[in-house]
């Protein structure tokens, strides 16, 4: 399983500095997850569209990826219509449709892609070990970003044991469906695939503390803003600005 | 069980933070370094794990298993749970930044909660493995989507259906997690129990 597959390619955002990416993503993200105006969040999406463009990624695995973000969306827009009061869109027998429900709805949707959107482009276009390493430079516990980095190092791990586990499975004849002995069997699964990841957990900080591990692992390379940086810094205050003052 | 983001009003999503960032807080407080590392791989399971689709009829579910890795990671959970949406929301667009507070509060509190009253049960042997590991399961699922609608409902009056519908709606999953909780614990007690009862 690949895990970051949107960090490999050589678009501009993909060799900007990952502390700025960061720092330029969380006022954009938060901007426009908190308004509640249609046109600055039609502002912010049209932002995410253009910077996942530059990125490169007009392709079938961004579409994957924003659907799984509308699936959430079909609650939403299967209520909300009919909950929120206000001026009738169409009113027909017991379902009326106001018009105020309606507008809600497409305002989470902008929002919801425009976030997606901006998630792609921007930390998901570094690496996680080099996210993890812009993380310790910006101050986050450097524990916490030690047992982040281990967790993902580890997540393809144990998906290949999961895996091999399956194929297993499949090659002794399981095939799933609604039945106790399925349940029985994913949760005998379960259990194991925990028991693996605590033995290996074992091996893996007998491994560490042979090298001298104590609790974090230090900064070796360090990152230095180049002029791109810079200017792609400015770019994106100049369009939080905008999205405020509109 | 996430909640996606722009919907939530500010105040929520910055009780979640100040709640989870508690909660992470006391774990990394509390986390000894040969603990960092079981801690994250037992997060990296529970990552996989959710991969692990139930059939139901023409549908299926996925595990949630909040309750167990409660009581796998005791008071660590909120970390093991935090970097795990954390990664799910960089790169799976699942959840997001925005609501990562709230929504590892949602799945966390539940644990602690879980691991604070089972692990005493599982430990002094009063009822059997079995029972304790389907009360973890569906109490911490239960919980998880009742936190989860009560977020919502923080939003006005106008998302109480939605809430009401994302609770139901979950109500499979609080048995299927109930019952895969129960077995996978009772097989790690036969097989593992050092990794319960340290």
């Amino acid at each position: 399983m690949l895990l970051d597959a949107f960090s490999t390619g050589n678009s501009p955002l993909h060799t900007l500095d990952p502390r700025v990416k960061l720092l330029a993503y969380l006022p954009v993200i938060i901007l426009t997850a908190l308004s509640d105006d249609i046109r600055q969040t039609s502002v912010s999406l049209a932002g995410g569209i253009g910077l996942s463009g530059i990125a490169g990624f007009y392709n079938r695995l961004l579409l994957k990826r924003l659907a799984v973000v509308n699936v959430f969306m079909i609650f939403l827009w299967l209520t909300l219509p009919f909950s929120v009061s206000g001026e009738p869109l169409w009113d027909e027998g017991p379902l009326a449709l106001s018009k105020a429900g309606v507008i809600l709805c497409l305002l989470i949707t902008i929002k919801a892609n425009a976030i997606a959107l901006y998630t792609v482009s921007l930390p998901g276009t570094s690496t996680i070990a080099s996210l993890s390493h812009a993380m310790l430079h910006l101050r986050v516990p450097k524990k916490l970003v030690t047992m982040f980095y281990f967790f993902y190092r580890y997540t393809g791990v144990i998906t290949d044991e999961y895996e091999k586990m399956l194929r297993m499975l499949h090659a002794r004849g399981f095939r799933s469906k609604t039945s106790m002995h399925t349940v029985r069997v994913y949760a005998y699964f379960t259990g194991m695939l925990f028991i693996k990841s605590y033995e290996r957990s074992e091996r893996v900080y007998n491994a560490l503390l042979m090298r001298g591990f104590d609790g974090q692992i230090p900064l070796l390379a360090h990152f230095n803003l180049r002029k791109q940086d810079l200017v792609f810094a400015w770019c994106m205050g100049g369009f939080v600005l905008i999205i405020t003052l509109l | 069980m996430h909640i996606s983001e722009g919907i939530l009003p500010l105040t929520t999503l910055g009780a979640g933070y100040a709640i989870s960032a508690l909660g992470v807080g006391v774990g990394l407080r509390k986390i000894r370094n040969d603990e960092m590392v079981r801690t994250a791989m037992l997060s990296s399971a529970f990552f996989v794990a959710s991969l692990i689709h139930i059939p139901l009829g023409p549908t299926n579910i996925h595990l949630v298993l909040n309750g167990f890795v409660g009581l796998l990671a005791g008071w660590s959970c909120f970390i093991a749970i935090g970097i795990a949406l954390l990664l799910q929301a960089l790169l799976f667009q699942f959840g997001g930044i925005t609501t990562l507070g709230i929504n590892t509060l949602i799945m966390s509190l539940p644990a602690i909660i879980c691991f604070l009253f089972f692990s005493p049960l599982l430990s002094s042997k009063k009822i059997p493995v079995v029972m304790t590991g389907f009360l973890c399961g569906f109490t911490s699922v239960f919980l998880s989507a009742l936190l989860l609608s009560l977020s919502l409902a923080t939003t006005g009056e106008s998302f109480f259906p939605a809430a009401r519908l994302v609770f139901a709606a979950n109500t499979p999953l609080m048995l299927i997690d109930g019952l895969i909780t129960a077995l996978a614990l009772q097989f790690i007690m036969k097989v593992k129990p050092e990794m319960l009862l340290s």
